[in-house]
């Protein structure tokens, strides 16, 4: 009798059976195209910090006896020791079964064998792949914790458009349901009654929502695969699991279950007569609200509509929620990438513009040797270059020996903050050398006006440092570091294979301007400028820990850049070196945030349809169990217009809510951001992302209305006393 | 002078295999404050003809004028609007807004004309029909006597030239009942509104100026008394 019964039901009620089963079929979709889509982001993720950094899970740099390394493999966890010989020296990678446990079983490890524990490394990178995190560290892993939030929001939501669509097709059977009840039927069979429908409905449309999102998944790599073919040169390659299908499929008939127990299980808590009497509809009008303001503005209509939609506010929050949260997401998301576009315009781009063209590094090289190879290029399209290398030291300044502005501005401390360290009564500041070939040396000296009569005989100094308290780190204002005294030597300090050097270096002039390089200097340092005759001369004792060449082009012309470039490649041939080139960084920068807003926006467009989706069946839904209450209206004399009024109300209600909310949040993350990161709010609101935000309000609209228009049709054709009377078995 | 008229009036229910006749070509004209009382066996389409002399659903075969005008030839709103303003519709289930207050369901057709109801007839009918201290509840608070009361005053406010009530007192108690039927009566007489009740009450059928007895879909009588 129940299977009669349930399939005349079905039969006689398609368009709830096919909202339910639209339901799941787009969240089977969704669900498993999320799922199949981060797990394929994920092993491409592991692929290739595998593939740069190695496969190692923790190592032990220096070289380990044979003995040891036994020792090593001996503990049970560990699965294999490996040594490797790099530039670096001896390592000693170490493998184990579960990695979970690592960060116990390292430090075990090490005190067995007696190493310190400087010299062991941990793979984070790989490790967190695996959510296995250093105890110690504290700050979280913010894009991993971005991903799973977002797929759990994205779960969760869709989980809700199935429980959804299960209490609308619930209340419309309320009356059904008390009505077989009364003549004694058992709560238990109808609750086993409703689990088979849920289930007949919903495995079919299950099975083929998963594939489909896994098809759309595999769509989805290879566009992406497309957008980034020019620059990447590996592929995504995709890839599937049957784990997958099952958390898929578990999540989804799991849902589905549970949504109908749900909705089966009210009936128990409510007495025969609540469900005769039909239901929620009548518990809630119980306490009801009276929005004067609403009738006041749109009459009684007005009034009809918001009560009406408070009467369903339940149901209607997943999809507000859902609607609410997409649009807010997409929103932040653009005004982030905005304000994040301004400020790398800032920080690299325009202020990197004059500076450098195209850029150089090369390894293993002398510095004298490349002056003369670049004197053999096709000087007259490069307007200057610097040749040069890098060496980071350290000094001990004392108070005396800072200058009177720092000290008028409280002090090193006072400006510096935690970034310096101190010794009884002394500074340690950080000193980097920039060492120049004698010739960009010269024309360095040149450039700041600094007149130095032997190239050899000691360096200048960059005597500023970044005054925080009267400026931000957007326009740096500086004022000089220390007392200048020329020619007085500045000791240097260098760790060298665990030794300390020291040196001593006069300074032959004092400047506050640094030379045009490409290079972002520690904040509270003693930056200096030296010949690398002088170098060669004076730290004998010192090295250079990174032997790279840099040599930094600045081209006549953007147009030039090409043919400088074509000639530079000639000149260094068979050397060692890299090349970077300013403009196609920028055009590479640009293409990698059109990329990122691409996979951000698509995520947040399918937060969007989600919501959207819910909207529709929600609205769709209860529209057509929505019958009785216009009939009401129309037997009265309400006209079609008014009824019309009313869903355009509702319309308005539904779609503004979400727009609604979302505006004060994202001024507030606007201001906030903004305000962090020192930008101008005005430059902000000429490049407000206005055009997508409308765009996407007005979808969210359409949707509603068109939901409310499909629906709405039907409920002005409806006959009155039909609809009125219409609680008998159907 | 008449007020409404029906022609051949015929209402068909169901599919092509399962047909019920529930009014079969009924012809029947009613002059303008006359007070007509619809008798007849349960099932005899009482209520059904009610239904289509108001407007709210459509015959069959047949047509029905309204002070000349055929029901049939309306649009949808003009519809509405004949409803609102021409005829008093109380229906057998209330048929009360269950959002809004007993107080606004009684203006209700008054609102949607954007009118302000006569204050002073509120009152009246509100204390005749014993609902004052109900005015703020909502309709899942009343009992049915009390729900029948609003939609019965809800009908009356707009003082429509023609009101349709189908079993106005089943629910109500003697003396209840008595107050109502005095309450038609009077306002059949000063405001010379038409009045078409469906009663199975014999006593109640006795205070009526015409007597309708339906059988089958068919007027089986039709007597004109005098009172
Ligand atoms: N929606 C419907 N579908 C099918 N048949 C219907 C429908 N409404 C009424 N009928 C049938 O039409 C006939 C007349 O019904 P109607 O409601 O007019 O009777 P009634 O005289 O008002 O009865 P009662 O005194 O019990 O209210 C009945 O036989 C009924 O079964
Ligand atoms: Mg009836």
């Amino acid at each position: 009798m129940w299977k009669e019964y349930s399939i005349s039901y079905l039969k006689k009620n398609k368009i709830t059976s096919i909202s339910i089963m639209i339901a799941a079929l787009i969240s089977a979709m969704f669900l498993s195209l999320i799922t199949t889509l981060f797990y394929n982001i994920w092993v491409d993720n592991i692929n290739r910090i595998i593939k740069e950094e190695g496969d190692w899970q923790a190592k032990i740099t220096g070289s380990l006896s044979e003995k040891e390394r036994e020792s090593i493999q001996g503990v049970a966890n560990v699965e294999a020791v490996v040594i490797s010989q790099t530039e670096a020296g001896m390592e000693t990678l170490v493998y184990f079964y579960e990695m979970r446990s690592i960060y116990e079983d390292m430090p075990e490890i090490i005190k067995l064998i007696g190493v310190d524990e400087e010299y062991v490394q941990y793979h984070n990178m790989l490790l967190s792949q695996y959510f296995i995190f250093d105890p110690e560290d504290e700050r979280p892993p913010m894009l991993l914790a971005f991903y799973v939030f977002v797929m759990a929001v994205a779960g969760i939501s869709l989980m809700l458009v199935i429980r959804n669509a299960f209490l609308i097709s619930m209340q419309s059977r309320l009356h059904q349901f008390g009505i077989l009840q009364s003549i004694g039927a058992t709560p238990r069979q109808i609750r086993i009654c409703l689990l088979q429908e849920a289930l007949g409905l919903c495995l079919l449309p299950i099975f083929t929502g998963i594939a489909g999102g896994v098809s759309l998944c595999y769509g989805v790599i290879q566009l992406a695969n497309e957008i980034t073919a020019d620059y990447h040169g590996e592929k995504a390659v995709f890839s599937y699991q049957m784990e997958l299908f099952i958390i898929a499929f578990l999540a989804s008939i799991f849902t589905v279950l549970y949504s109908a127990w749900i909705s089966a299980r009210k009936f128990s808590k409510m007495s025969l007569l609540e469900i005769i009497r039909g239901g929620e509809e009548q518990e809630d009008v119980r306490k009801l609200k009276k929005f004067r303001f609403i009738s006041f503005c749109f009459g009684i209509e007005g009034e009809l509509a918001r009560k009406s939609l408070y009467v369903r506010r339940k149901a209607l929050r997943t999809a507000t929620l859902s609607l609410t949260l997409s649009y807010l997401a997409f929103s932040v998301f653009l005004c982030f990438m905005t304000l994040s576009g301004i400020s790398t315009k800032y920080t690299y781009f325009e202020r990197y513009k004059d500076v450098w063209d195209i850029m150089v590094t090369v390894k293993d090289q002398k510095i004298n040797d490349m002056e003369a190879l670049l004197d053999e290029a096709a000087i007259d399209k490069i307007e200057s270059y610097y040749i040069y290398q890098k060496v980071l030291t350290y000094t001990w300044l004392t108070e005396d020996m800072l200058s009177d502005e720092l000290k008028a501005l409280g002090g090193f401390l006072a400006v510096a903050g935690t970034d310096v360290s101190m010794e009884a009564d002394r500074y340690q500041v950080t000193v980097p050398i920039i060492i120049m070939e004698d010739r960009s040396f010269q024309n360095y000296c040149e450039r700041i006006g600094v007149n130095v009569s032997a190239l050899n005989q000691g360096m200048v100094c960059v005597n500023r440092i970044w005054d925080n308290i009267h400026s931000n780190f957007r326009g740096k204002q500086y004022i000089p570091f220390i007392k200048e005294r020329v020619n007085k030597a500045l000791p240097l300090f260098q760790t060298n294979n665990e030794r300390k050097v020291m040196t001593e270096i006069p300074v032959l002039a004092y400047t506050n301007q640094l030379p045009e390089l490409r290079e972002e200097l520690a904040n509270y340092a003693l930056v200096q400028i030296m010949s690398a005759s002088t170098w060669q001369g004076m730290a004998t004792n010192m090295r250079v820990e990174e032997p790279e060449t840099y040599i930094n082009v600045q081209t006549a012309a953007d147009k030039d850049n090409n043919s400088v470039l074509a000639e530079v490649v000639r000149v260094l041939g068979g050397k060692d070196y890299e090349i970077e080139n300013r403009l196609e960084q920028e055009q590479f920068n640009t293409e990698i945030k059109k990329g990122y807003t691409l996979i951000v926006g698509g995520l947040c467009g399918l937060l969007a349809i989600i919501g959207l989706a819910n909207v529709f069946t929600n609205t769709l839904g209860y529209i057509y169990q929505r019958k009785r209450e216009f009939a009401r209206y129309l037997s009265i004399g309400l006209t079609p217009q008014g009824i019309k009024k009313i869903l355009g109300m509702e319309v308005l209600i539904i779609g503004g809510r979400p727009i609604v909310f979302t505006i004060p949040l994202t001024i507030v993350f606007v201001v906030f951001a903004a305000s962090a990161s020192y930008i101008d709010l005005a430059e902000f609101l000429k490049n407000m992302p206005i055009v997508p935000l409308i765009i996407f309000a007005c979808i969210i609209f359409g949707s509603v209305a068109l939901a409310y228009y499909v629906g709405g049709r039907r409920l002005l054709r409806v006959n009155i006393i039909e609809a009125l009377k219409n609680d008998t078995l159907s | 002078m008449e007020i409404l008229r029906c022609e051949g009036l015929t209402k068909v229910y169901g599919n092509a295999d399962n047909q019920v006749k529930a009014l079969d070509h009924v012809n029947l004209t009613i002059e303008k404050g006359e007070f007509v009382a619809v008798a007849g066996a349960s099932g005899s389409g009482k209520s059904t003809l009610l239904h289509l002399l108001g407007g709210v659903d459509y015959p069959t075969e047949g047509k029905v004028f309204v002070e000349n005008t055929d029901l049939s030839t309306l649009t949808p709103t003009s519809a509405a609007i004949f409803r609102r303003r021409k005829v008093g519709l109380i229906y057998q289930f209330y048929n009360l807004i269950p959002t809004l207050t007993v107080e606004r369901n009684i203006m209700m057709p008054m609102l949607l004309d954007k009118k302000k109801p006569d204050m002073e007839f509120f009152d009246q009918v509100v204390a005749t029909l014993g609902i004052r201290d109900k005015l703020n509840s909502l309709p899942s608070q009343l009992s049915g006597g009390q729900q029948q009361r609003t939609a019965i005053a809800r009908s009356l406010l707009y003082r429509p030239a023609l009101l349709l009530a189908d079993e106005p007192t089943g629910n109500l108690d003697h003396s209840n009942s008595r107050e109502i039927i005095e309450m038609l009566k009077l306002s059949n007489k000063n405001l010379g509104q038409t009045i078409i009740i469906i009663t199975h009450d014999e006593k109640m059928a006795l205070e009526a100026n015409r007597i309708i007895t339906l059988e089958d879909g068919r007027i089986a009588s039709d007597e004109s008394r005098r009172r």
